[in-house]
């Protein structure tokens, strides 16, 4: 009784380790076998205690609009390494929904609007006209370090800098954020300068 | 402390000599548990948790992602380490403080990953995980009605956290409101959990700080029909609710035959509560009650206000009586100043002018002397002076 009683703390003791360690290769994975696309972001820095200084960003396609509606699907037509993909929102229907030419597609949520948006408070001109989130960063958000958050607030609000971020998408279509940058640079590299 | 009052009392009253008065003195200190270093080293242990969180928070550049893992991976192994040490060798208090320290620990993992690899996704995923992973070692190790508490307050966190998901997931499911179900279902799980977790003699401590905890869930559950004037449109979620009190109720009832004295006050707790629910839920049905909470209702007639009241009053009643009998003072005033407080507010939602207020408070003001009295005479026929008794 006594042995089993041993094992079952033993292992209740590892459970949490053995969580987390899935949840990193899980993540390590997900890069690994995922295809990288840069995209274009604004956004402004609220505080959090829990989770630390986080952008809340919305994202800037470089899209070519051939329709209005809803879309939960966009076409990654090109992906270079150092500049914002092209991407084409796919109707639900239609000939727009077609996947020819795509080098890979991500799934998602959003609308083409038939005007650009106005700016939200704190953003500086109004955006595109493609409003979408990819799935897997549904929530917008983007930690960034203590040290450089107030800084980074002022020159977005400034709009002197562009950030881009790198998804990972994987083959089901979900993304995560790889990696992201100020002007093209890390963030330890742009604010050493 | 309070012992040593009432023995002063009692050998001035000639009822213990000095030699009781000193036996009991000594049994009492022997008994006595250090609440405030406990609560202390508590503190202590959830300091360094939080600081750990603020640290992965303040998301430090310098160091690699990769390291800051490790890092954390290392302290949650060499912590689990030590925990297990703690158990086997039953250092009792090492055991439960080292165990808050691995509970934060794993919180802080959980959030630094998030971080290093911008993980989405809502709060509530994050602190479920965090109870799914932490809640095996914690039931298999810990003893203290400290960590029952904080256990039943970190479930209470998460569920609020996920009550919107909750709600649209449920509103779904049962085609309506499940209001019922989301706020006094909850309470009975937590009562279920508490009493398994006390079949076993060394955890029973611990299960009792947890049922006392769904208590006050099911307390405050049982009032929520006075703040949310609730009519669903479908019944699924109040069979679901109904079923789930009866069978709570017959839990209670089988533990009731096992000598368990405090079972039979938990389940007319239990089945109160439903039938307050009920009561109220049928009072807004029949009076067609609009305005979907306390503050803003819109109705001509006060009498479906005044009969909501008076359930509610019902309720809280019967929980003064079961507090009295059980001797316990602080839950019995606290019924007391709920009833109080309601019954002015009665006048202020159910009535207007100043004539009908004064009379209003009139009514009131006899209302709480007939209760005194019943209370005076039901306590004088239990054979309980209530001074004693609370």
């Amino acid at each position: 009784m006594k042995r089993i009683m041993t094992a079952l703390v033993i292992a209740a003791l590892a459970l949490p380790v053995a969580v987390l360690g899935a949840m990193v290769g899980d993540a390590e994975y997900g890069i690994a076998n995922a295809r990288v696309m840069r995209v274009a972001i604004r956004g402004y820095d609220p505080r959090d205690m829990l989770r630390g200084h986080y952008l809340n960003y919305r994202f800037d396609w470089n899209a070519d609009i051939a329709f209005i509606g809803r879309t939960t699907r966009l076409c990654v037509t090109d992906a270079p390494a150092d500049a914002p993909a092209r991407v084409r929102p796919l109707a639900e229907s239609g000939d727009q929904a077609s996947t020819a030419g795509c080098a890979f597609v991500v799934e998602g949520r959003g609308e083409v609007l038939a005007e650009a948006r106005r700016a939200e408070p704190g953003e500086r001109g109004p955006a595109g006209r493609l409003q979408f989130r990819p799935a897997g960063v549904e929530s917008g958000r983007l930690y960034v370090p203590e040290q450089h958050a107030g800084e980074l607030e002022r020159l977005l609000l400034a709009g002197t800098v562009q950030l881009t971020i790198d998804l990972a998408v994987t083959r089901a279509g979900r993304a995560s954020v790889k990696a992201w940058h100020i002007d093209g640079k890390t963030v330890d590299v742009y604010f050493a300068k | 402390m309070f012992a040593n009052r009432y023995l002063a009392r009692w050998q001035g009253a000639g009822l213990i000599d000095a030699a009781a008065t000193q036996r009991i003195a000594d049994w009492e200190r022997a008994q006595a548990r250090p609440v405030w270093l406990w609560a202390l080293a508590g503190l202590g242990a959830f300091a360094v948790g939080m600081g750990l969180l603020a640290v992965v928070a303040a998301n430090w550049e310098v160091i690699p992602g990769w390291l800051k893992i490790t890092v954390d991976l290392a302290l949650n192994i060499a912590a689990a380490a030590a925990l297990f040490v703690a158990w086997q060798r039953g250092w009792e208090k090492t055991r439960e403080i080292l165990a808050i320290v691995l509970s934060g620990l794993v919180l802080s993992g959980i959030a630094l990953i998030s971080q290093v690899y911008q993980l989405d996704g809502p709060a509530w995923q994050a602190l479920l995980l965090w109870m799914a992973i932490c809640t095996p070692f914690l039931a298999l190790v810990t003893r203290s009605r400290v960590l029952g508490v904080a256990w039943a307050a970190v479930a209470t966190i998460t569920y609020l956290t996920a009550i919107e998901a909750l709600d649209r997931a449920l509103g779904r499911l049962l085609h309506g409101d499940a209001i019922i179900m989301m706020v006094w279902v909850p309470g009975l799980l937590l009562m279920v959990v508490g009493i398994a977790r006390g079949w076993l003699a060394t955890t029973r401590s611990q299960a009792n700080a947890i049922v006392a905890c769904a208590v006050l869930a099911l307390l405050f559950a049982a009032s929520a029909p006075q703040f949310i004037v609730f009519r669903p449109r479908e019944e699924a979620g109040t069979m679901v609710a109904i079923i789930m009190s009866l069978l709570v109720a017959a839990l209670l009832l089988r533990e009731a035959r096992r000598d368990d004295v405090s079972a039979t006050a938990l389940m007319v707790i239990v089945l109160a509560g439903l039938a307050t629910w009920l009561a109220t839920m049928m009072i807004w049905k029949l009076a067609g009650a609009n305005g979907a909470t306390f503050w803003n209702r819109r109705s001509t007639d006060g009498l479906p206000y005044l009969s909501a009241a008076l359930v509610f009053i019902a309720f809280w009643g019967v929980v003064s009586w079961l507090a009295l009998r059980a001797g316990r003072r602080a839950l019995f005033v606290l019924a007391f100043a709920v009833i109080t407080i309601r019954v002015f507010v009665i006048y202020w939602e159910a009535f207007g002018g100043l004539l009908n207020t004064g009379l209003g408070l009139i009514g009131g003001g006899l209302l709480c002397l007939a209760f005194a009295a019943l209370g005076w005479h039901i306590a004088r026929r239990a054979g309980r002076p209530m001074e004693a008794a609370i």
